[in-house]
């Protein structure tokens, strides 16, 4: 009888070198599920960890040898390429804006460590002050999460997990260098001392401004792409004082500078430090308490007079609690509560700096029916103090296993609270029209239900899912109004929206050392001439390739080629001319595929040496909307990783 | 339940003392006087190297300045024909396509009111003059100006222009602008330009000298030290001048 693989399957992929002689049985249940991951702990989904093929909601994971061999520089990078359906592309002024099917970056909560980030621009956050250095994995939730999550958590959660330090030493140092004069320089050091550790995570990137776009008479939204350098340094220090008691602290500096104006460039910092105490109380009992400080500032610098003019600050203090009990039968009931103190300052208000506090407390209890059913259900009550706002939210999902067949099914509520910025804007739009704050936005609401299947065959995995997301009040931004100032435009609340998406991924192993993934995502936005999404819509179709190749040539050399490709289809439209009197303007993206070849080669264990040419059909948008790939053809790019831990070995 | 968490939450604010932080470090971020506090007029004019400092935000007049007396005067640009037509003076509103330019409507206008004295004039960065001739030079300090060179530079004088004095932005988004068909100097008018290709516009400044010859033939030396005000405000010009040179 054939042994069947009862698997779970990750819409990720891990390109494994343990390559097996021909000779040999077909590969085994437990090196398929070590290839694919399947065995990494996730908490994403439950706030408790889960084996990633146990987890009763589907999670992706980006996995550190997945982070390593996509030669991604940026969490942008990274989540493009790894994740169908998620798309970065560009607002006014070129900012970064985020859609993962369907949902752009404000109903999109990002994470790290489980704990949020302050500051945004255009509705997303800083991006770039994500440092690759310090992160393990990324943990993705595609669908509501509020109940475990709170505002923001509408459309999904993106959860960046750092490094921690496991052995006595560690250090890794990196660099590349690609096109336009872009170079990163990384390093991360760790130390580990019986009860002691620390981990110190450095990077800096930089890349010159260039020109795109160069025929005039093209319609481009942009005709530059503005460079910049940034600094990012992390700290985390842990101390066991006790079996069982882990007591940290953690602290962050980002530095960028943006060139948008050679004279006055623009400067974001981020200060962040927090604490943090883990308790098992005793093998059932668990506690966790932790204070976050997260400040996030935008500046001008003027070059003539050497000043540097804070225009914007948004300051959160959070204090969080989560206690873990498992009970009979491996139930696990979890019980937490968080509150946190919002303070926003920005050139967008006319008046004083706006505060508010936030409360919640929520429950999740974990059933593990039995070998093949598991449910889980949580419910959250979240309190806003600026506008008196309250919102209970619940979420149940339920996983089946029989063999080598998975099937998840769940109910999410999401939701968002409208944002100090969003109820108090009074800003003037360079003269053409205001901008302003509506102090009675009601929370958006997102009611999703999910449906997904994974199975396991031989050298294959399946995965076919779906979801449906009741969009309600979404919280968006009006057409052009008149009043007696001029023009304008204020925040409200659209009603009604849908979002159908859809998702299917293969994933093969083969002995001689090749493994391949397809990953496909459809969305579908039913919306009523608004969009779900603030600026650009989700592309209907989108396709992830990966093809890999790993080869061991002798004990302390090996070869690792990837090849990846994403294909987008075309997306239609309607935005609005920005100037009298505002008429309606189509656009239309038109369709287009990105590939990417790398080539590793591993020395000794230690040392990596990555060529990879990024783009090489050489595609250049012929329009370079903001929606359009930001790149002028084909970019080789050069680097070199060291674990000299691994070297000294 | 809403009272109690929003009792709950005040008493954690004070006990945390988290109430009254607005941030922290802000030591190393400066103080911008307001824009309310720029100083307009001649400074330092004991001496023949002086700084002029205008408040040229605004579209809608020239800003004529007078060196010898040391005096600014403010003259609107007209939008409508009133009396007899001189042939020239209009409004242009312009479709810009990177370099291309298409006209899409001629308004004449009345002439330009001047003063009866003036040597330069300034419209937001742009610049016409008296009858002068204007060369840039290479000096990116007025301390660097070597006199004996300035014979070997290349003056120029105004030019009617119907595409560099703006006077209406409120469709820049669409690449529609208006301009006043004016004369300019195409030398001296590069020392701080807005390219607003796709907006918000991207402001750049030469930094370097230039060389005025008034029609008397005496000379005088520019330089603008900064095009904007503490807070970043475009339009607050600082200008270093030594005359007579």
């Amino acid at each position: 009888m054939k042994k069947l693989i009862l698997i779970l399957l990750p819409a990720t992929f891990l390109s494994a070198r343990a390559a097996q002689p021909a000779s040999q049985p077909p590969i085994d249940i437990d090196s398929l599920e070590r290839a694919l991951s399947l065995n990494e702990i996730v908490v994403t989904g439950t706030r408790t960890p889960k084996l990633l093929k146990d987890t009763p909601v589907q999670t992706r994971l980006i996995t550190a040898a997945d982070i390593r061999t996509s030669d991604a520089s940026t969490i942008l990078d990274l989540l493009q390429s790894e994740l169908p359906g998620v798309e970065f592309s560009y607002a006014m002024n070129q900012q970064v804006n985020m859609n993962v099917s369907g949902f752009s970056g404000q109903s999109v909560l990002v994470l790290v460590d489980g704990e949020r980030l302050a500051g945004e621009t255009m509705d997303n956050v800083d991006f770039s002050r994500l440092n690759m250095e310090q992160v393990a994995r990324i943990e993705v939730i595609k669908g509501a999460s509020s109940a475990l999550y709170g505002s923001s958590a509408a459309g999904g959660v993106i959860n960046i997990i750092t490094k921690k330090a496991d052995r006595p030493w560690a250090l890794d140092l990196n660099v590349r260098g690609a096109d336009h004069h872009e170079w990163r320089y990384g390093g991360t050091l760790s130390l580990s001392h019986r009860r002691v550790d620390n981990i110190l995570s450095v990077s800096h990137q930089r890349i010159s401004t260039y020109s795109v776009c160069l025929d005039p008479s093209d319609e481009c939204d942009f005709r530059t792409v503005h460079g910049n350098r940034t600094w990012n340094v992390s700290d985390k220090f842990s101390w066991r004082p006790l079996d069982g008691l882990t007591l940290s602290a953690r602290a962050g500096y980002f530095f960028k500078e943006r060139y948008y104006n050679v004279d006055t460039p623009d400067r974001y910092r981020d200060f962040s430090g927090g604490l943090r105490g883990e308790w098992q109380i005793s093998p059932v009992d668990k506690l966790e308490l932790s204070y976050t400080f997260d400040q996030y500032d935008k500046s001008d610098f003027i070059v003539a007079t050497g000043k540097d003019i804070r225009d914007y600050r948004n300051l959160q203090h959070s204090v969080r609690t989560l206690y873990n009990r498992t009970l009979r039968h491996s139930d696990i009931l979890t019980v937490g509560g968080d509150f946190m103190r919002d303070y926003l300052d920005t050139y967008q208000f006319h008046s004083a700096a706006k505060t508010q506090v936030s409360a919640d407390i929520f429950a999740q209890y974990d059933w593990n029916i039995s070998k093949a059913w598991e449910m889980v259900g949580a419910l959250r009550y979240d309190y806003f103090s600026d506008g008196d706002i309250s919102r209970v939210t619940g979420k149940l999902s339920a996983r089946y296993r029989h063999n080598h067949l998975t099937l998840r099914a769940g109910y999410a509520g999401g939701f968002r609270a409208p944002t100090l910025k969003e109820k108090y804007m009074d800003f003037d739009m360079a003269g053409i029209f205001d901008i302003h704050g509506n102090p009675d936005l009601k929370s958006e609401t997102s009611h999703n239900f999910n449906l997904s299947a994974e199975y396991t065959w031989r050298n294959y995995n399946f995965t076919l899912g779906g979801g449906y997301n009741f969009v309600d009040d979404k919280i968006s931004t009006s057409g052009i109004l008149y009043g007696e100032t001029g023009p304008f435009i204020n925040y409200i609340n659209v009603k009604n929206l849908k979002v159908a998406t859809a998702e299917a991924a293969i994933q093969a192993r083969y002995d001689c050392g090749i493994s391949a993934r397809l990953s496909y995502a459809y969305t579908r936005e039913e919306t009523e001439g608004a969009s779900v999404t603030q600026y650009c819509p989700a592309r209907p179709h989108s396709l992830n390739v990966r093809l890999g190749w790993a080869h061991d040539w002798a004990d302390d050399y090996s070869t690792d080629i990837v090849l990846s490709g994403r294909v987008y289809s075309s997306v239609s439209y309607q935005s609005m001319y920005m100037y009298e009197p505002f008429e309606p303007r189509d656009i239309t993206n038109p369709a287009y595929t990105l590939w990417k070849i790398q080539l590793t080669q591993n020395i000794c264990r230690g040392i990596h040496l990555n060529i990879a040419v990024d783009n090489i059909f050489n595609y250049a948008p012929k329009v370079y909307s903001y929606n359009a790939p930001v790149t002028l053809g084909a970019n080789l790019m050069v680097g070199l990783n060291l674990s000299l831990h691994e070297l000294v070995k | 339940m809403k009272r109690i968490f929003f009792h709950i939450a005040a008493i954690f604010a004070l006990a945390s003392g988290l109430s009254s932080c607005s941030g922290i470090l802000d030591g190393i971020y400066d103080d911008a006087q307001p824009d309310s506090t720029f100083e307009e007029g001649f400074h330092g004019t004991e001496s023949t190297s002086f700084t002029l400092r205008l408040d040229a935000t605004s579209y809608d007049n020239w800003i004529y300045i007078n060196l010898t007396d040391r005096s600014i005067e403010r003259m609107p640009i007209p939008s409508t024909l009133t009396g007899r037509w001189d042939g020239r003076s209009a409004l242009v509103y312009q479709l810009v396509e990177g370099d291309r330019y298409t006209e899409l409507d001629y308004i004449p206008t009345d002439t330009q009111a001047e003063p009866a004295h003036w040597d330069f004039a300034i419209h937001h960065f742009d610049v016409k003059t008296n009858g002068a001739e204007v060369a840039e030079t290479q000096w990116s300090e007025l301390s660097n100006v070597d006199k004996s060179a300035i014979a070997s530079l290349d003056f120029k004088a105004d030019e009617w222009n119907d595409h560099q004095v703006i006077t209406d932005l409120r469709e820049m988004m669409g690449f529609k602008i208006g301009y006043q068909n004016s004369k300019v100097n195409p030398a001296l008018t590069r020392w701080v330009t807005m390219d607003f290709s796709t907006p918000p516009p991207v402001y750049s400044a030469t930094g370097r000298v230039y060389i005025m010859r008034l029609p008397s033939g005496e000379l005088a030396a520019l330089k603008m030290r900064s095009y904007m005000s503490e807070t970043g405000t475009k339009g607050f010009l600082t200008i270093d001048i030594t005359y007579p040179l």
